[in-house]
């Protein structure tokens, strides 16, 4: 482990720690009740996104839940862009964000 | 017939580029991935950070896309932006491939 890799690490493990209890406890069955958006691309294998660019849509089952919250939000905001995720992630709320990363999150 | 044979030629440079998906070398890869291990796991599926993402078995192309946007600026991070700045453009791909060749916990969920 080089310098860099070490420095990065040990950022990110302090960025994760002050980040943790900023998230809403999710309901993962609350969670597969709120899916009706997101099925018709990310419950389909190999679906490809058809505009603006095309490439196939991410998996989300078994990802990890803070990294899903965290990817609705920043499309919300803007920080990530995409016209379809921009719009439904405007209307979730963040206990909807949660229960959406615990439903997909868990096994 | 001549289609038979167009798609046979395509068949025969598919086998041809061995491990290589869609310009991306996955071994090539691999000798370029030690920085995303450090945080995305060895395996690209143990991420040290809940916030951080498992990569292994996600598309190649979706891959390649979220590292394109983290070097434009388009999509922003503050730890993936700087990350995705050293990457040529066949390090993208050849990262995108190794990612994607690996078999973790991600998978279609309806």
């Amino acid at each position: 482990m080089n310098i860099r890799t070490f420095t990065i690490a040990g950022l990110s493990a302090a960025l994760s720690i002050l980040a943790a209890p900023l998230h809403a406890e999710g309901d993962a069955e609350a969670g597969k009740n709120k899916t009706a958006m997101c099925a018709g691309c990310h419950g389909i294998a190999g679906f490809r996104t058809a505009y603006p660019e095309t490439y196939r849509v991410p998996k989300l089952g078994g990802q990890n839940a803070g990294y899903i919250v965290n990817a609705l939000k920043e499309y919300k905001a803007g920080d990530r862009q995409h016209p379809t995720m921009k719009a439904i992630a405007a209307s979730l709320t963040e206990q909807d964000m949660a229960d959406l990363a615990a439903y997909y999150s868990g096994k | 017939m001549n289609k038979f044979w167009i798609a046979m030629i395509a068949v025969a440079g598919l086998a041809a580029t061995g491990n290589a998906v869609a310009g991306g070398d996955a071994t090539k890869g691999k000798d370029k991935a030690a920085v995303c291990s450090a945080c995305h796991g060895p395996d690209g599926n143990t991420p040290i950070a809940p916030e951080y993402p498992r990569l292994a078995g996600q598309p190649h192309d979706y891959l390649e896309k979220a590292l394109r946007d983290y070097k434009s600026g388009r999509r922003k991070n503050p730890l993936m932006g700087p990350q995705a700045q050293n990457l040529s453009k066949q390090d993208i791909k050849d990262l995108a491939a190794y990612f994607s060749s690996l078999s973790g916990d991600l998978k279609v969920k309806y």
